[in-house]
């Protein structure tokens, strides 16, 4: 685990350092480039925006209605035999479908619980550790006109689960 | 062709501020491959611009500032040409969810509903309310967060940076599709993919995504009509399968935008997920390599 820590602390400033340190020795105006750049980091924000309304506002109902927190005790029960919260299903089962509504709901745990806390650490890693994976299915498959996806499904899934296994496990050890 | 100036209208309409209708009907289905195909050059910006013309400016007097920058800003209208996917790529990408649809109009109504019926419809209002205020405050504390990232990966960009590590990691591509020919143009796609995919450049992935399967598609069908391939049409190939494991399962080292979400919540220390979040990537890419890797050997 220590390990780990010493890679979030370096990982931001060492990869600053390189990029911006290879760009000069590469006599490359690198400010210029960043300035550019970063214009294009505000014009994504602007374009996130429209969605993360509709979707705060879509989970911010779900949970002032009590319908989040009903979910979750149903869930709960099931789930903590096996050591789960029942607030992490919901995310874990939206994620495969739409990352901006998994998005939503993670934000709803930030808000309810903290990010430091064990759920939104959970959540933070498993965020970062997964994919949509019937979107993703959808756009490429799409693309190439297949309809038989063969064995991608099961594989997918696999993976998600080691990295949902994974963030559950890698969560309860920090701190 | 038509997709490539559709690509720029979107960008005026950044720069300009511009009200530019671009064609708002296009689809999915009908520009993914398309919208690649088109070259990045301008003179056939020239000459294919001018036709399409099908955009509706609100008053002469943008027409006019739209030809002045139009003329002055030629070099800049290049470069964009060049760039302009990028941020119309990652705005698809939210928009165009499928699922979503459902979703979200599920969200309102089954928690409208339910309000209703616990007698907690008063708070309804005002929950709404409050997340839509929130939604805003929120993005406004990511753009420092996205602006340094994205201007972090433009210089890695330009300098040659992200091509190097491309190059880099050919081998591991090679490793992980052994079948597919050496020197076809899918190794390259794929690489681009991968290396896009780490960094968090979804923008970026998704084009050289496609292109890769389009590739595969290609590699498939000349399987197919050299019999080196019993498959039937329509059905995805291996590579596919394995590329799109590999691809869900989540390649990014750096998840920036939790970063970004985890200090607006006031995180003591939002960047101490990486390690961990790399350790879990690594678990999750592993568990798909291994299937994928017994589901290959099985074939044959």
């Amino acid at each position: 685990m220590k390990l780990l820590g010493y890679l979030s602390e370096l990982t931001i400033p060492l990869v600053i350092f390189y990029i911006v340190g290879y760009g000069l020795l590469q006599k490359k105006q690198v400010y210029e480039y960043f300035v550019f750049g970063a214009e294009e980091g505000l014009r994504i924000v602007v374009r996130i925006l429209p969605t993360l309304v509709g979707l705060m506002v879509g989970v911010g109902v779900l949970r002032a209605s009590g319908f989040l927190d009903y979910i979750g005790g149903l869930l709960g029960q099931a789930a903590g035999q096996i050591g789960l919260s029942g607030e992490l299903i919901p995310v874990i089962i939206v994620r495969m479908f739409s990352s901006s509504a998994a998005t939503g709901l993670c934000l709803d745990i930030f808000k309810e619980f903290g990010p430091d806390s064990l759920l939104g650490r959970t959540v933070s890693i498993m965020m970062g550790c997964t994919e949509t994976i019937f979107y993703t299915m959808s756009v490429y498959f799409m693309a190439v006109k297949v309809k038989k996806t063969r064995y991608t499904l099961q594989g997918a899934l696999i993976a998600t689960f080691a990295g949902v296994a994974a963030s559950i496990f890698l969560a309860g050890k920090m701190g | 062709m038509e997709n490539n100036a559709v690509s720029v209208h979107e960008y005026l309409e950044g720069i300009l501020f511009l009200k530019v209708h671009a064609f708002s009907k296009f689809h999915w289905e009908s520009d993914s491959s398309k919208f690649i195909e088109a070259p990045d050059n301008t003179s056939v910006f020239h000459t294919t611009y001018t036709p399409s013309f099908s955009f509706e400016f609100k008053s002469f007097f943008n027409y006019i500032i739209f030809w002045k920058y139009y003329n002055k800003n030629l070099n800049i209208f290049m470069m964009m040409n060049k760039n302009c996917r990028r941020p119309i790529e990652w705005y698809k990408k939210l928009q165009r969810e499928p699922m979503l649809n459902l979703l979200w109009a599920g969200m309102l109504l089954v928690g409208i509903a339910y309000a209703a019926f616990t007698g907690n419809i008063s708070l309804v209002s005002e929950a709404a309310l409050d997340s839509a205020k929130e939604a805003v405050t929120l993005c406004i504390s990511m753009v420092g967060v996205m602006a340094l990232w994205t201007g972090l990966m433009h210089i890695a960009e330009e300098t040659g940076l992200i091509a190097q590590m491309t190059k880099a990691a050919r081998p591991i591509v090679r490793w992980l599709f052994p079948d597919i020919p050496k020197g076809h143009e899918a190794h390259e796609h794929i690489t681009a993919n991968m290396i896009a995919n780490m960094l968090g450049l979804g923008w970026a992935a998704t084009p050289s995504g496609l292109r890769a399967m389009e590739a595969l598609g290609r590699l498939e069908e000349e399987r197919r009509k050299t019999g080196r391939s019993r498959l039937p049409e329509a059905a995805a190939s291996n590579e596919m399968c394995n590329f799109l494991i590999l691809n869900i399962s989540s390649l990014q080292l750096i998840p920036v935008t939790i970063i970004a979400y985890r200090s607006q919540y006031g995180s003591v220390n939002p960047t101490e997920i990486i390690g961990p979040v790399m350790a879990a990537t690594a678990c999750s890419t592993a568990a798909g390599i291994i299937y994928m890797k017994i589901r290959g050997r099985k074939r044959q």
